[in-house]
């Protein structure tokens, strides 16, 4: 029931001052990696990148406190119409996109390149949220998993098929939300299980992962034989994993690119060709020796040589996090890391006082979109997972990425301080 | 209204995850640390500043060593536009084909920083090129020193420089680093660590592109190069190439020595070379030349090679005979002609009638010496010829024969003062008396010694019974600062009344001895020729003596591979070069002899290199000779036969002078005969 003094709260300041936070650490470090060390050279001409994320900073800013202007009905109005518009852009992609590095997800707009795979993560938790506002949805008949599926799955085929694989796995992300809504744990650590066995398939022989998988069952039905459904359930993910832990290496020569093979090859420690030593494997190692000489303290704003001197690739997008672990040490990555954290947790919180179902599911989506973001990016510059190209939210160089992020944090703020309103 | 799972999976997971993260970081950034200098090296590039190295002056001022400048022309491949090649081309001095090849490979390979294109131009070519550096925007220069050598001479004496090895790195603790130069021989090897100075450095930081971005912590690390010390030698330029020009198209070595502080005032191997040769652009291959010489222009002969020292040897056994009393200097010995030691006659090269110590140098009697020698090892006080043999070992050791003497110089020989042991390894213990190395006693056999020991031995008896240590450096300098040597004075206990005679005895060798036309005007020149002969050839000349006689200015040594008697060559270059170095001119009279040493070209009597035969190699030699001596024994009254049959003997001995390159131990010969 809303009060009667006030119709809605302020927006969330934890949340905001995090964003805020972010924006400006990302401003910066751009402006690091770009920096040639003269200050006499004109600082504030718009070819530079900072000047540029500082333009769409400002946008996003503008666009922030439209979005609080909105009326929450029209966010609910508009889902659907958007998410249809967004995978019509995502097909057009395939049209009018332009490849960088192997990944068709550019459609460049003259004075933007727009990546509209950025915006149908939001899109898609807008629909997502809609969806599950339905009157009378619970999420328990297989036709209403079907629907959820396929508003997560569609984009998700798009973006696989341009060969997006760090946009592919957040909308796989997106199975924490309907695990929030209903299903089941085992799900997720069955995910979980997919994963192990794939890196394992790809690191020791497939016999090996069958025998022991076989006789851990073995001794898990022996304890349990009486229970006809457990025995059911096992035999199954035995049989499965028998067929995936073969066709996991068929996948890995014959699906995967042989780019993403060699970044898997890195992490892996596996041995590399000639070209991914001096490619990928050079890159990752150069981001490395970026993090790590940054020590306890880092080496002080400005002062990063490997991220200024270009020995990181793609320091102001992807790599950026190597550029702040460089100049600002550990205690600089465990602050970035605690505000991340201190913002995804506060989101949460917010998400599960909602008493709409489309404010909750929104906001999980968007906590499940920014936490697979962050993890991976910063997996990558580490080396704990193979390279993806995918930005680190808020601080990577990008138009399309800081808009799209700012965009749904709005919307979560704004779904957040009108929940009151919700008559439900 | 809540609804569906609470399990807060994802809570879980950001935790987690996050926590991943964070062990990985603090491995990665705490408990890592190598990346720090990893990183570091990645961006920071030292670029180092070769000082000056030390100039070399002699001991009136000149320098015999300075640096030139020469220029390396760099280009930066990903700046030219539009190159006129052939302009170029024109301006250096070089053809297209060189040009286009250096560019293409710097295109290829480092494109983004200047890179060498030319290395090592000389000033003059450069001076026509920097005119118009203008034209070609994308050229730079570097400015680089070789060594030059005004006197074109002196290359044994003071080395020359080359590309450092592994070892060198090694051994120098960290100085040096691969590509660059350190002397390798001579003084700049010697010398080289004052010499070369300290090395600077400037520490950039570069890009991943190796582009400049500025200096490393504002050149808080940089160091600028400290130049090298200065090493003022007590060579006499002049006297230097004079005696080079002397030994022009002969092979051997003088070493003059200034008595009283063991100064080295020339110092010449022959043959040698001009050793601006192994500088600049062409050193390689003008190495590779002077390596493959059949006349080992490099090796170091003043030093290194041992030769038998012949008569000169006498001067000291004098002196030890008469300070051990063996004879008094009045005692006389008549020579018939000859020393007879069982069946195994020693040679006079005349019948010297009743000669004493003096008038035995004076003719170089090898009887008396012979007679000496073993009145000395056979002497009764001595239980066996071994005990008398090591004192006379021990007395003679004393000249500074046999050890090394200190020289400021690296490869100095030991040469071969034979020691006990050594003759019990080649006879056998208890198998020899003074008989069996009668040789010694006038220079031959076994005995061998460098030039450098017999100006050493000259400078004794010069100084009456000490030595300075013989140095070339006189004292090293650098910004008023100075270092000198330490000067050692080594006394040899013999007592200085015995010298006279034997400096009467060698002034007489001068003015009517076997060296007569040595004889300078208004100096009183003491010296002793000798003869040395050896298994490859015709015989060494030899002449060792000093000037003037009465407070000793100069102490030389001469040696001229197989050029004959020692009066023929060594000892008229000897006398030259001792008049030139007092006088400072040549008499007129006297210029004929000046000539005729200038234009002796008598190279081409060296058959094999004697230069560098080893004592273990004059011990086999000694031995095929023993044996072959038994063997004509056998055969014939060979031996006795050949003093009154001396024209037989000397058609043998050019018979064998054609075919001895390699001794043959089969043919009966008659080299334990000696001559003078």
């Amino acid at each position: 029931m809303a009060t009667s003094k006030r119709a809605y709260d302020p927006i969330d300041s934890i949340v905001l001052y995090c964003y805020m936070f972010l924006v400006i650490l990302g401003i910066m470090s751009i402006f690091a990696t770009e920096f040639g060390g003269d200050f006499s050279t004109d600082l504030f001409s718009m070819k530079h990148s900072y000047m540029k994320q500082a333009l769409w900073a400002g946008v996003s800013g503008l666009m922030f406190f439209a979005i609080l202007g909105f009326d929450r009905r029209i966010l609910q109005l508009i889902s659907y119409p958007m998410y249809g518009l967004i995978l019509l852009l995502l097909l057009s992609v395939f049209v009018l996109g332009e490849r960088t590095k192997g990944d068709q997800n550019w459609i460049n707009l003259g004075f933007f390149k727009l990546q509209p795979s950025e915006f149908a993560k939001f899109a898609t938790a807008l629909a997502l949220a809609k969806y599950f506002d339905t009157p009378n949805m619970r999420f328990v008949t297989r036709k209403e998993h079907l629907y959820a599926y396929a508003i997560i799955g569609i984009p998700l085929l798009m973006v696989a098929a341009q060969g997006d694989a760090g946009s592919c796995l957040v909308f796989a992300a997106f199975i924490f939300v309907l695990n929030r809504e209903g299903l089941s744990d085992l799900v997720i650590y069955l995910g979980l299980y997919v994963i192990l066995v794939s890196v394992l398939a790809l690191v020791i022989s497939p016999y090996i992962i069958i025998g022991v998988s076989a006789f851990l069952f073995s001794i898990l039905i022996y304890w349990n034989w009486l229970n006809k459904q457990f025995v059911k359930i096992l035999a199954i993910i035995m049989v499965g994993t028998c067929l995936f832990t073969f066709s996991v290496s068929y996948i890995f020569n014959n699906v995967l690119e042989k780019h993403q093979r060699d970044r898997i090859n890195v992490v892996l420690g596996k041995e590399l060709t000639k070209e991914a030593k001096r490619g990928v494997a050079y890159n990752l190692n150069q981001s490395k020796i970026a993090i790590g000489s940054g020590g306890i303290i880092g080496k002080g704003y400005l002062h990063g040589t490997q991220t200024r001197y270009n020995y990181v690739p793609e320091t102001s997008t992807d790599f950026i996090f190597s550029a702040i672990g460089e100049e600002w040490g550990f205690i600089g990555s465990l602050v970035l890391l605690g505000v991340f954290v201190l913002m995804l947790q506060r989101l949460l919180m917010l998400a599960d006082r909602q008493r709409s179902p489309f404010g909750r599911v929104y906001m999980y989506s968007v906590v499940a979109i920014i936490f697979t973001h962050v993890s991976i990016n910063i997996g990558m510059t580490i080396g704990v997972l193979p390279v993806i190209g995918i930005p680190l939210p808020f601080i990577s160089y990008g138009g399309s990425s800081l808009i799209s992020f700012s965009f749904m944090l709005a919307t979560a703020l704004k779904l957040d301080s009108e929940r009151r309103m919700t008559m439900r | 209204m809540q609804r569906g799972n609470e399990s807060g999976i994802l809570e879980k997971a950001i935790f987690i995850v996050a926590a991943v993260l964070i062990v990985r970081l603090f491995f990665l950034q705490v408990l890592t640390p190598g990346y720090k200098s990893i990183a570091k090296d990645n961006v920071v590039k030292k670029v180092t500043i070769y000082p000056s190295r030390g100039l070399v002056i002699d001991r009136k001022g000149k320098v015999i060593v300075y640096n030139d400048a020469v220029y390396d022309i760099l280009v930066q491949c990903n700046l030219t536009k539009n190159l006129d090649t052939l302009r170029l081309c024109e301006l250096l001095s070089t053809n297209i084909t060189f040009v286009r090849k250096a560019l293409d490979e710097i295109k290829r390979t480092t494109p983004n920083k200047p890179t060498p294109f030319i290395k090592l131009l000389d000033a003059q070519t450069f001076a026509r090129f920097q005119e118009h550096l203008y034209e070609f925007p994308s050229f730079s220069y570097i400015t680089r020193t070789v060594r030059r050598y005004p006197f074109r001479g002196g290359a044994a004496l003071l080395g020359y420089l080359s590309e450092v090895t592994e070892n060198n790195i090694e051994q120098s603790a960290g100085y040096y680093e691969l590509g660059d130069y350190m002397g390798t021989t001579g003084l700049e090897q010697y010398y080289d660590s004052y010499l070369r100075g300290e090395k600077g450095y400037n520490y950039q930081v570069v890009d991943v592109k190796n582009t400049y971005k500025g200096k490393y912590k504002d050149g808080k690390d940089d160091k600028l190069p400290l130049a090298g010390w200065d090493v003022v030698t007590g060579i006499d330029a002049e006297l230097q190439a004079y005696g080079e020009k002397l030994m022009e198209g002969k092979v051997g070595g003088i070493v003059a020595i200034e008595p009283a502080t063991g100064e080295i005032l020339a110092y010449v191997s022959s043959p040698g070379y001009d050793p601006n040769l192994l500088t600049g652009r062409f050193r390689r291959h003008n190495f590779n030349v002077l390596y493959n010489d059949f006349y080992k222009p490099l090796i170091n002969r003043p030093i290194q090679a041992m030769y038998p020292p012949g008569s000169t040897f006498k001067a000291g056994a004098a002196i030890v005979m008469l300070q051990n009393h063996i004879h008094e200097e009045k005692w006389n010995w008549f020579c018939p002609g000859g020393y007879r030691v069982g069946n195994h006659v020693v040679k006079c090269h005349g019948v010297h009638g009743i000669p004493d110590v003096e008038t035995a140098l004076q003719y170089s009697c090898n009887s008396y010496f012979c007679k000496i020698y073993n009145d000395f090892i056979m002497d009764s006080a001595f239980a066996s010829p071994a005990i008398g043999y090591q004192k006379w070992w021990d007395m003679t050791s004393l000249l500074g024969y046999g050890k090394k003497l200190g020289i400021d110089l690296n490869g100095e020989k030991k040469g071969n003062l034979p020691t006990v042991k050594y003759y019990n390894k080649m006879f056998g213990e208890g198998k020899w008396r003074a008989a069996s190395i009668i040789s010694n006693s006038i220079g031959q056999g076994e005995v061998l010694a460098t030039p450098l020991q017999i100006a050493n031995a000259m400078a004794i008896i010069a100084n009456k019974g000490y030595y300075i240590t013989p140095k070339i450096c006189r004292y090293l300098v650098k910004d008023k600062q100075y270092k000198t040597p330490r000067r050692q004075k080594n006394e040899t206990g013999f007592d200085t009344v015995f010298f006279r005679y034997v400096t009467d005895g060698l002034e007489k060798v001068v003015l009517a001895g076997t060296a007569k036309g040595a004889k300078i005007p208004d100096i009183s020149f003491c010296g002793k020729t000798g003869t040395a002969q050896n298994p490859h050839g015709k015989d060494h000349s030899i002449f060792a003596g000093f000037a003037p006689k009465e407070n000793p200015k100069i102490a030389i040594a001469v040696f001229v591979e197989n050029a004959g008697f020692g009066a023929t060559y060594a000892a008229p270059i000897a006398s030259l070069m001792v008049e030139k170095y007092l006088h400072d001119t040549i008499a007129k009279k006297r210029k004929p002899i000046e000539e005729r040493m200038f234009k002796a070209r008598i190279m081409k009597a060296v058959t094999v290199m004697d230069s560098a035969r080893t004592p273990q190699q004059v011990m086999m030699d000694s031995i095929a000779k023993i044996k072959a001596k038994k063997d004509s024994v056998l055969r014939s009254k060979y031996v006795q036969d050949s003093l009154k049959n001396a024209k037989l003997k000397d058609q043998q001995k050019k018979k064998k002078i054609d075919s001895s390159r390699i001794f043959d131990i089969t043919k009966p010969n008659e080299q334990d005969i000696f001559q003078e």
